[in-house]
């Protein structure tokens, strides 16, 4: 995608949450996009590991290396605007851990690291209840309608097989975790693809509303 | 003023980085008795990095890899992973099959792994890690105990994901060293990651330092006389091996 293209996007609204450094970023070097998905010249957008991106077609978002990580895509089917958020951690470890301190650091965002270049753009993305938070207030102001809006999941693998299959892994309570707060916000859950002990990659095709799920030595599944 | 308190300085990163390198240099020792072949260990690299940039520090994350990982407990915890390309394993488990004369002619030939070949590459990761340890201990009298080794084969992010999630509860900056060991003529480069946790951090740099300077009361002369870098780490190996 020409810069010219990005810029002509940002005049028109088309992409959101953006700035200087971000437009380097996301230049597509992604040779992993599926050609049979996709629509010529639609530029591609990374989410990197707890990060959010909220677009619109016909852009696309894709996310690699989910393991215990658990992707979560909202979707606007009318006005086919969606989200993506890579989420780490099933809940925020105490009150003030994630959220708040998160806040605290987004004004000085130099504080905490060494090169600041390199601080997680928005770490509210970072926990399931901040990060659904997030993307339905991100949807709201881009101009979503809530009615219309239908969620997919895909990861929340447990990479490392083990004698305990039980609860404690960091990939299931993602999950559960997730599954309540949609419950809990009523948005419908349309199509997952979670568990499981293999690592996925996913795109999220904002035209169609589709989700492609990849994984090792596996075929491509849509969802 | 509280931030920095948390943060090693680049000093201190670097002393961990030379005293991993001698580390580092034992499990090299132990990885060619294992594979009888000359292994070659690149100066470890500390890196100090917000969560989404570790995978991508050792290659694409998606890159397919085949990874042990083992716990560590004790007065440092923490995460260790040992790290093998995909397309390598099988050339790795045949050397260290060879060298163990486990290797026999009929499964020598298929290139598809069975579960005795990953048991083997398991076996690789947990000797290495104590190897590692065991140094770790020699030095800075840390007791550390790795737990059982677990192994996956799949794209780097997802294998590391899960252990990064946690330690990002706490902290959004993760300390990181990575020591390659390329083996078999630049063949086989292979990954040991150690990733201490947060509360670890300070616990390991306080015991190096503690090390430190025990060392130069005792050997006075060799060890104050270093300024560069690499004089440094020189030094640091040659005081271990006398011992």
């Amino acid at each position: 995608m020409t810069n010219k293209r990005v810029i002509e996007d940002m005049r028109n609204g088309r992409i959101m949450m953006m700035n200087e450094k971000n437009m380097e970023r996301k230049t597509p070097q992604s040779a992993i996009c599926n050609p049979q998905y996709q629509i010529a010249d639609a530029p591609v957008r990374k989410c990197a590991m707890g990060e959010g991106i909220v677009t619109r077609a016909p852009n696309i978002i894709s996310s690699v290396g989910l393991g215990s990580c658990v992707a979560v895509t909202i979707y606007d089917t009318r006005r086919k605007i969606g989200g993506l958020a890579h989420i780490m951690l099933p809940n925020q470890l105490r009150n003030d851990e994630c959220g708040l301190r998160n806040k605290e650091e987004q004004k000085t965002p130099q504080s905490a690291f060494r090169n600041p270049q390199s601080a997680i753009r928005n770490p509210q993305y970072k926990c399931a209840d901040t990060a659904i938070a997030a993307l339905l207030e991100e949807l709201k102001s881009k101009g979503a309608v809530r009615q219309d809006l239908v969620a997919k999941m895909v990861g929340g693998a447990q990479m490392y097989s083990s004698y305990d299959d039980s609860n404690s892994g960091v990939g299931k309570q993602n999950l559960m975790s997730i599954k309540r707060i949609l419950d809990r916000e009523r948005m419908p859950l349309i199509g997952e693809d979670v568990g499981g002990h293999h690592g996925r990659n996913i795109e999220f095709y904002l035209d169609s509303g589709k989700v492609i799920v990849m994984a090792m030595g596996k075929g491509d599944k849509a969802i | 003023m509280e931030g920095k308190e948390k943060r090693l300085s680049e000093e201190q990163l670097d002393f961990l980085a030379e005293m991993m390198n001698v580390w580092a240099g034992n499990a090299a020792t132990a990885l060619t008795k294992m594979l009888q072949c000359e292994v070659d260990v690149r100066i470890p690299r500390v890196h100090a990095l917000a969560v989404p940039q570790v995978p991508s520090v050792l290659s694409d994350p998606s890159r397919p890899v085949a990874c042990v990982r083992m716990g560590m407990v004790g007065e440092v915890t923490g995460d260790l992973f040992f790290i093998v390309p995909d397309d390598q394993k099988i050339a790795l488990i045949r050397f260290a099959e060879r060298a163990s004369g486990m290797w026999n002619v009929e499964c020598g030939i298929q290139n598809q792994q069975s579960p005795v070949d990953l048991s083997v590459l398991a076996e690789i990761g947990n000797i290495l890690a104590g190897v590692y340890l065991t140094a770790i201990h020699d030095f800075c009298k840390l007791n550390i105990y790795h737990t059982v080794p677990r192994v996956a084969i799949d794209m780097i992010q997802s294998l590391l994901d899960e252990s990064l999630a946690t330690m990002s509860r706490e902290v959004e900056e993760i300390i990181m060293v990575v020591n390659d060991f390329i083996a078999a003529d630049g063949h086989i480069t292979t990954y040991f990651l150690v990733i201490p946790s947060p509360q670890s951090v300070k616990t390991l740099v306080d015991s190096i330092e503690e090390a430190r300077s025990a060392l130069m009361k005792g050997e006075g002369e060799t060890v104050t006389g270093r300024n560069g870098d690499g004089e440094r780490g020189r030094n640091g190996e040659r005081v271990i091996d006398d011992e």
